[in-house]
């Protein structure tokens, strides 16, 4: 039955989560090293700064690789250009931690010194001593950039036998980033030594695009009820509405599933989670930082209406390092390491998923299986240029075994070969060139038959640097692909269902066309970006062309106070209900959707390194397909299989105060207030998964002793009851509908970590997701409760 | 290390990505199909018992929505697999004496499969002779707003009655939708084996004399309309225009002067009908519908199963 595949996706994601099928143990990998070995010096006082391990437990990376909470890849952090010594004060006695927030400029100097944590009179040694420090600047894609810059410094009171006692450093072994001459402060002035692997990086001039919001992995793993997947960990965010608990499809803003678009290094992933449901289809060590563009995004971004989704690979390293995972459902692994001298860096990563043998063994007659895996290389030709092949794939699998027979429910697979080329034009200009490949294909569930696709994409992206008050981008690209979908061998033909499918997916070739450019225009207090880009569609023998204006702007009113603005206009061909590879509206039936996007807030600085967004937004959404959000009878998916379209309307404001997760004591608080209305005809009511209220509040704690626990609080408006049994004629839909009870839930993370070197761990992590086991109700009906547990162990090296 | 080993990892890697496409066929192996058609029962000129001569001017159906159901496992030891339901309708002109196709369906097994008798909706198929003023009429006022889901009519029935110089015309229009499943699961009838590659054909009969019968078992009834006529007037004068209503005024008792018409049999729905009205409706209605001798159907009342 052709309409199954509608809602087989997410059909079989509450199925599968009622059914207690799809028990993913996730797991997350979680750092904790022991940096902190007491040092201690025979003769001397001996202060050590290290990289703040205690609030960023992934072990650090050596100086070439982007270290975690970095804004950009291709980052390389300050690094000491000579010792530095921090005096053990006066009179002090005891040991003590400071922590410091440097700003070092371009120059290398440090331009700025605060003393965020710690005591007095350590506070002031530190900070009189940092200021005379001597960096290496930061470096990213090459150019030297201002960063602010987080470093812990432990002072250790001095023995009185000061030679009895080998030295003992806190700095990590092997370190590249080891200033020379510093692994041993034995004289008798040297007072400190200096790792300088800052954890935490802001990159000075250079903050995000206002509106977007950003989780790194780093603070993912923290994260209760993400698993440490980057990817699950948005739904946290401001601006997204859950559709069900558990289930990573949400609204954005008051746009669909299928109007979000989700993006790794630039190539479009077509869905991301593992048989619906997650875990992602992308290895979470691969993944740098996650990016969520709600609305009014940078140009760069195109062909979705509702918002986009952006990871970014973890940059090329060339030193040997892994991490590997083994959970309750899946193991996953993955390594890099470099050849040629450095030149070249490896890297292969995967996931499998041993359910199939599992569940053999529980319930004979399902069969689930899904994997995944990435490869990449990469070789420097030249200082100035480098080649990339980067591949990653996924393969889902769910099946019914009926008298030694497979049919398969669910089944999709993607894969992606991007070869990309970047050469650095001079030292503010850069380019990268892409090809990539790619195959998609889903099997229809119920049918013996299968709908592909095969793309090329070629693609191009220019920066150059005017001025420093100027940056210019730019990118054009080509994407071609071809959509087949076998004939239904056993159906009935006359069977509407059937043609329609046929009519919606047909059988054809795609070609789009795009270019976009933005300038970065950075005035005393203010920075604004405006852009366009446009899009030419040709899907069989219709056409149709998006010219998208954006404009987003940054106002420095204070030092801590600023005003984000964002405006953009979006436009998208007609979109499935949620991303299924190989299945895409042909024809542009119906015609482009368009959304206008605007949004406006403040963000505060607040003390305690903490942050506050305070954001308001106004969606339209013009010739919208979003067949869930006006769906009239529940169960059944009448007109779900088509390209209604409706009207649509989203408004709302938005509450973010955050400090990062990965701090000694960190968290958030995502809440959003908002209205999503639909219009069909003469009706206007509210969009079929509006909820009014969506709080997130998480916090993570380090309890000592390389323990930390953290726990997550999700409370949600139930959805509008308005929406009808399959018998009987659907009452009309007011405005204000009753709706459904409001649910929250629960989840609880807690994870002890053994370390056994620099870089080598071992965790052990338990986590629950829903851990009161609260049951949900949607239409009327309660599900659940949707719980997972998870319990599982990581290493890294 | 050397810059060769990049092409030879990118070739691997390229291998990677193009060979990994790994989703497994479907293994079932093919199927066995059953057709569903209709075709009349009824002459064109019907004579009863009581002399009346009854001429069907009108029988449209809606009829579709046909799937496979799952027989007691425990029985077989094995499971009905089907490949593909039909949950679509057609609204069908069943006076046509050649068959027409209702659905085909593909299944292997043991299977029981069912169909429903209901009003049709926006994607209701037409049969010949029908239109879509036909449908638009039979789907109800809500149709055009609001997807077909209220209730509309399911059978449109008309015919003309003449003894000597007496004529008189109903138009009934059924709004009550039924299912009916066949073989049925709760009487131990045994399944359909469905073989693969076997094709099976079942000829629904659509017989619309059978609501002029006076008893529901076809081995003791008898086409009469002396009671339908004598309705005529029951509410309103006589216009020789028999209403459903009008024969809802009539009991079964009175009817009992001009046949069988039993007053102490259940209809499907366990309602005893007490009226001429209620006899028509709950126990002839449903025999309307009627498959082959061998093939025994049960049918529901007030439901529109879906197969979805």
């Amino acid at each position: 039955m052709d309409r199954v595949v509608l809602l087989k996706p997410l059909g079989l994601v509450l199925g599968l989560l009622l059914g207690s099928l799809q028990r993913r143990a996730k797991n997350i990998m979680i750092g904790g090293r022991s940096a902190r070995r007491a040092a201690a010096s025979a003769a001397l006082a001996l202060a050590s700064m290290v990289g703040n391990a205690a609030a960023e437990p992934p072990p650090p990376p050596p100086e070439s690789a982007p270290t975690p909470g970095a804004e950009a890849s291709d980052l390389t952090p300050p690094s000491l250009a000579a010792p530095a010594e921090v005096p053990y004060p006066e009179g002090a006695h005891g040991d003590a931690i400071v922590v410091l927030m440097l700003t070092v400029g371009r120059d290398g100097a440090v331009a700025e010194v605060r003393a965020i944590e710690g005591d007095e009179p350590f506070a002031s040694s530190a900070t009189a001593a940092a200021g005379a420090w001597k960096f290496e600047p930061a470096q990213r894609r090459g150019q030297a950039v201002a960063a602010r810059i987080r470093f812990e410094v432990q002072f250790h009171e001095p023995p009185r036998d000061a030679t009895s006692e080998a030295p003992e450093t806190n700095a990590p072994s092997g370190s590249s980033t080891a200033p020379p001459g510093n692994a041993a402060n034995t004289g008798p002035d040297a007072a400190a030594r200096a790792a300088p692997r800052p954890t935490e990086i802001t990159i000075v001039g250079e903050r995000s695009p206002p509106g977007v919001s950003t989780f790194t992995r780093a603070e993912v793993r923290q994260l209760p009820g993400a698993f440490g997947d980057p990817f699950r960990a948005i739904e946290a965010l401001p601006g997204v509405t859950p559709i069900v608990s558990g289930v990573p499809f949400f609204y954005l803003r008051g746009a669909p599933p299928g109007n979000i678009g989700y993006f790794l290094d630039g190539v479009r992933v077509p869905y991301l989670y593992h048989v619906g449901l997650g875990p992602s289809v992308i290895h979470p060590g691969m993944v740098e930082r996650v990016d969520l563009y709600p609305g009014g995004y940078p140009a760069q971004f195109g062909r979705f209406a509702g918002g986009i989704v952006a990871a970014e690979a973890t940059a090329p390293r060339a030193d040997l390092h892994g991490e590997g995972n083994i959970r309750l459902f899946d193991l996953g692994a993955m390594a890099e390491t470099g050849f040629a001298g450095g030149k070249g860096t490896a890297l292969v990563a995967g996931r499998y998923s041993y359910t199939a043998a599992m569940l053999s063994l529980l319930a004979p007659e399902v069969a689930l299986d899904y994997r995944d895996f990435e490869a990449r290389v990469s070789y420097d030709l030249s200082p100035d240029d480098r080649v990339t092949m980067f591949t990653f794939g996924s393969y889902d699998l769910i099946g019914d075994k009926k008298s030694g027979n497979l049919e398969v429910l669910f089944g999709s697979e993607f894969y992606r070969l991007d070869t990309r080329y970047d050469r650095r034009l001079g030292p503010s200009s850069k380019l990268r060139a892409a090809v990539t490949l790619g195959y998609d294909r889903t099997k229809i569930p119920d049918e013996p038959r299968t709908a592909r696709n095969e793309q090329v994409q070629a693609r191009v992206e220019v920066t150059h640097s005017v001025s420093s008050h100027a940056e210019l981008r730019g990118g054009a690209d080509a994407l071609v692909e071809a959509y087949r979908t076998d004939l239904r061998p056993y159906s009935d033909p006359d069977d509407p269902g059937t043609r329609e499918f046929n009519a919606l997916f047909t059988a054809r070739d795609d070609v789009t066309l795009g270019a976009w450019t933005d300038a970065v225009l950075k005035y005393p207090g203010v920075t604004v970006t405006p852009g366009i880009r446009a899009d030419l569609y040709r899907s069989g023998k219709a056409s149709a062309v998006g010219i998208d204006p954006r404009i987003a702007a940054r106002i420095e009113v204070t030092d801590r106070i600023r005003f984000l603005h964002t405006f953009g206009v979006a436009h998208q061909p007609p979109s499935f209900i949620i991303p299924v590879p190989g299945l895409a509206i042909g024809s542009l039936q119906g015609g482009l959707q368009t959304s206008l996007q605007s949004s406006a807030g403040v963000e505060i600085d607040l003390p305690d390194q903490t942050t506050a967004t305070f954001s308001v937004f106004d969606n339209v959404f013009l010739n919208m397909s979003d067949t869930i959000g006006v769906t009239e009878t529940q169960g059944e998916d009448d007109g779900l299989l088509s390209s209604k379209r409706s009207l649509g309307s989203a408004v709302g404001a938005e509450v973010y105060i955050r400090r990062k997760l990965t701090r000694r004591l960190g968290g958030f608080l995502s809440y959003t207030l908002s209205r999503s209305m639909r219009s069909v005809g003469q009706e206007r009511f509210p969009s079929a998964f509006d909820r009014t209220h969506v709080l997130n509040a998480a916090l993570s704690f380090d309890l000592g002793r390389n323990w930390r626990a953290g726990t997550r609080f999700v409370l949600y408006t139930g959805i509008p009851s308005q929406i009808g049994k399959s018998i009987g004629p659907p009452p009309p839909r007011g405005a204000s509908p009753p709706r459904d009870p409001a649910f929250y839930r629960l989840d609880l993370r807690l994870e002890k970590r053994w370390v056994y070197s620099q870089r080598t761990y071992l965790s052990f992590i338990a986590e629950m997701m829903n851990a009161t086991l609260h049951k949900e109700v949607l239409f009327g009906e309660s599900i659940g409760p949707v719980s997972i547990p998870s319990v599982g162990v990581e290493v890294g090296f | 290390m050397n810059a060769r080993h990049f092409g030879k990892m990118a070739l691997w890697i390229a291998a990677l990505a193009g060979g990994a496409s790994c989703l497994p066929a479907d293994t079932r192996p093919a199927p066995g199909s059953i057709l569903l058609t209709v075709v009349s029962a009824d002459e064109p000129t019907t004579m009863t018992a009581d002399g009346w001569s009854i001429t069907i001017d009108r029988l449209l159906v809606g009829m579709g929505n046909a799937w496979f159901g799952h027989p007691d496992v425990r029985a077989t030891g094995r499971d009905c697999i089907h490949y593909s339901d039909t949950p679509y309708l057609r609204l069908l002109d069943a006076r046509r004496p050649t068959e027409q196709k209702l659905v085909i369906m593909y299944g292997l097994g043991p299977c029981q499969f069912s169909f429903n008798v209901t009003w049709p909706d926006t994607e209701t198929l037409l049969g010949e002779g029908v239109s879509e003023i036909d449908k638009a009429l039979m789907a109800g006022p809500e149709f055009v707003t609001r997807g077909g889901r209220p209730g509309g009519i399911a059978i449109d029935f008309a015919a003309t009655a003449t003894r000597g110089d007496a004529t008189k015309r109903i138009h009934w229009m059924f709004r009550q939708p039924m299912s009916f499943a066949c073989p049925p699961p709760t009487n131990g009838s045994p399944p359909l084996e469905l073989r693969s590659g076997e094709s099976w054909t079942f000829p629904i009969r659509a017989r619309a004399v059978t609501l002029f019968a006076d008893d529901p078992d076809p081995a003791l009834a008898s086409l009469r309309f002396d009671a339908i006529a004598a309705a005529d007037g029951a509410s309103g004068p006589v216009d020789d225009e028999v209403t459903l209503d009008e024969l809802e005024l009539m009991t079964l008792v009175d009817a009992r002067r001009f046949g069988l018409y039993p007053t102490v049999v259940r209809s499907p729905d366990f309602n005893t009908p007490s009226t001429l009205g209620g006899y028509v409706h709950l126990l002839l209605l449903p025999r309307l519908v009627q498959l082959r001798e061998d093939i025994t159907c049960e049918s529901l009342f007030g439901t529109a199963f879906s197969p979805r």
